[in-house]
């Protein structure tokens, strides 16, 4: 019973500790919380675009550039993901033996909240009378399991967000798609109409140049500077 | 119903049914990142040296040959989006596997792994690569499982031979160095970073099409090009160029994805095709305009139920009709349609063919609503000119015949 009470209280003391941890410490208050994560969306959207800067959702960037209709769905489903599964991971990588894993099997840890987060939303959409029910799940696919819903939560432990921080750098992941899908979608109607483009250039070729022109621009705000 | 071949020679480039041709042939005609813009991101961030490339060559390519084989074997009969997790825990499988052999190389050989430090947080972003999900989505499901590995490996030649050269200019550009060595002084910083690869990507792109577009004028190839347009999928474009199609005395343009068209003179249809309920795979996809040209809508249609036979006169043969799901506020004279999934088309037979003795109408439609749609993955490709022609006829048959 004594041994029992000291086991309890051990871990209670563990479990204060590591909420305090979460929290981002009980002695940080909640404006510099709020503005830290100001700074990761900032980060996210515009100072290292996740799409230009960063390389990541490229390829779902100019699929649903190509496609009209798909930019809301497409980049609220980024969101959440990015979001949930960022701070689920960020939950489990404050237990210690996580913690001390290689990068490449906290990877595969990460990889595995994803799915099993995709798969309780893709079963949920199955079961639950949801309007438009096929077009959902012909698309959660392609919005939910892609490099940059990936690589929010793999770049949140590689900058050391707190859990704050990775909330918001979750949140805007979203942002910074549509940033760049509506960007790149407005070049490709450009580039559409203008005839002297020569035949070689025409369609993705254009496509690729003008998304890369854009990830140059995009690659000024980081600071980084560029020796030619 | 077949096309026959003549009139499918003639009428529609070879798509499916172009001669079988060598399967590296097809790595640069149907490569993942130049043609069909797939699996962008490890290219762009992860390919900036020799190293860094080769190990995404290694990784997708094994991802692809497991990806496509599995799914042409097992994974075609689940749901799609559970196929979506199978490739993503395949990925998942195949990096952590190439990592864990890595470890143990660099442990048996004494030697540092480079190769998996250079490429870092980029390495298990592998396991999402886009290429592999739309390869095994567009290709695998179709094939039997020794074309699937056919079209894998053809995959994995085209992209790894664009992330290995594109690897290769980077480090050389960036670096001034070749696998790791000093080879020259110049150094372009910047071309290691993402939008180098976005560039680099775009000017092969347009070095490949070049290439496509002499073949085309030679004769020796049909379709490549058009096959890297890559526009937006506009719907009001797609129409303007149909109707354009229309007025130069074309059949309009048929979509692999969205089947063909039939040209009918019909009512009033909602203007979005999506709004439209998903029903089962239908033959028939349709397209309206009204008198003046202006298009309406397009779907897929649900044959129109059989008439009764008349016993003292021929019976009237109608065109297909279309019906409109229940949910349909608008009130529609004519045909009616239903949106479906897209079908690929497969050879199909026409209604109207050159080869075959023309009937005088139509032919019937199918049968009625105690007969459930023939869900099927055949379309209908019907010349449109022949169509009016025959539409041309039997308005004037009717208008001379009171009856």
């Amino acid at each position: 019973m004594i041994q029992n009470k000291r086991l309890a209280r051990t871990f209670l003391s563990r479990f204060i500790c590591a909420a305090t941890a979460i929290g981002g410490g009980m002695e940080v208050s909640m404006k510099n919380n709020l503005l830290s994560m100001f700074n990761a969306g900032l980060y996210a959207v515009f100072l290292q675009n996740l799409v230009f800067s960063g390389g990541f959702g490229t390829t779902e960037a100019i699929r649903t550039a190509k496609k009209n209709g798909r930019l809301l769905s497409a980049s609220l489903a980024i969101s959440l993901f990015s979001a949930v599964t960022t701070v689920i991971c960020q939950l489990l990588t404050t237990l210690p033996r996580l913690a001390t894993l290689p990068f490449i099997w906290l990877a595969a840890l990460y990889g595995g909240v994803l799915l099993g987060l995709y798969l309780l939303a893709a079963g949920l959409s199955v079961l639950l009378p949801l309007p438009r029910k096929t077009l959902v799940l012909r698309r959660i696919g392609m919005y939910c399991l892609n490099t940059i819903v990936f690589a929010v939560p793999l770049l949140s432990f590689r900058l050391g967000y707190s859990i704050f921080q990775g909330l918001a750098y979750g949140l805007t992941a979203g942002l910074a798609f549509a940033a760049a899908t509506l960007l790149i979608n407005a070049g490709m109607a450009t580039l559409r109409e203008n005839k002297a483009i020569p035949p070689m250039f025409f369609g993705l070729p254009a496509t690729l140049i003008y998304t890369g022109l854009l990830a140059l621009a995009f690659t000024g705000f980081t600071g980084a500077p560029l020796t030619f | 119903m077949a096309k026959t071949k003549a009139w499918q020679e003639q009428e529609f480039p070879e798509t499916d049914e172009q001669p079988r041709r060598h399967w590296l042939w097809q790595a640069l005609t149907d490569n993942p990142l130049l043609v069909q813009a797939a699996g962008i991101c490890p290219i762009a961030v992860a390919a900036a040296t020799i190293r860094g490339g080769l190990l995404v060559a290694i990784i997708t390519a094994a991802q692809l040959l497991l990806c496509e084989l599995l799914t042409s074997l097992l994974l075609k009969k689940l749901p799609g989006w559970l196929r979506a997790a199978g490739y993503f825990a395949i990925g998942l499988g195949v990096i952590c596997g190439a990592f864990w052999f890595s470890e143990a190389l660099s442990k048996w050989t004494g030697t540092d792994s480079q190769a998996v430090r250079t490429v870092g947080v980029f390495l298990p972003l592998l396991a999402a690569n886009s290429a592999v999900a739309l390869r095994c989505e567009h290709r695998a499901r179709q094939l039997p499982p020794g074309e699937a590995l056919r079209d894998a490996a053809a995959a994995a030649a085209g992209y790894g031979f664009v992330a290995i050269l594109i690897g290769t200019v980077r480090e050389l550009l960036g670096w001034g160095s070749f696998w790791g060595r000093p080879f020259t002084e110049v150094q372009v910083r910047g071309i290691w970073m993402p939008f180098g690869g976005l560039l680099l990507l775009g000017a092969l792109a347009a070095l490949l099409k070049q290439v496509f577009l002499r073949l085309e004028e030679k004769g020796r190839l049909t379709g490549a090009a058009a096959a890297m347009e890559f526009q937006i999928e506009d719907w009001e474009v797609r129409r303007q160029r149909d109707l354009d199609l229309l007025d130069n005395g074309e059949a309009p343009s048929a979509d692999p994805h969205e089947g063909t068209f039939l040209l009918l003179d019909n009512g009033m249809f909602p203007e979005d095709p999506a709004q439209m309920q998903m029903t089962q795979p239908l033959p028939l996809f349709l397209k309206s305009w009204d008198a003046d040209g202006k298009p309406l809508a397009s779907g897929f249609a649900v044959p129109a139920p059989k008439p009764a036979p008349q016993t003292k006169a021929p019976p009237k043969k109608e065109p297909p009709k279309a019906e409109l799901p229940k949910k349909e506020k608008a009130p529609s004279a004519g045909p009616k349609m239903v949106r479906t999934a897209p079908v690929r088309p497969e050879p199909v037979k026409p209604l109207v063919s050159k080869q075959a003795p023309r009937p005088e109408t139509l032919p019937e439609p199918a049968p009625a609503e105690t007969e459930q749609p023939r869900v099927t993955q055949e379309t209908v490709e019907i010349k449109i000119s022949e169509l009016m022609r025959l539409l041309a006829e039997q308005e004037e048959q009717e208008m001379n015949d009171p009856k």
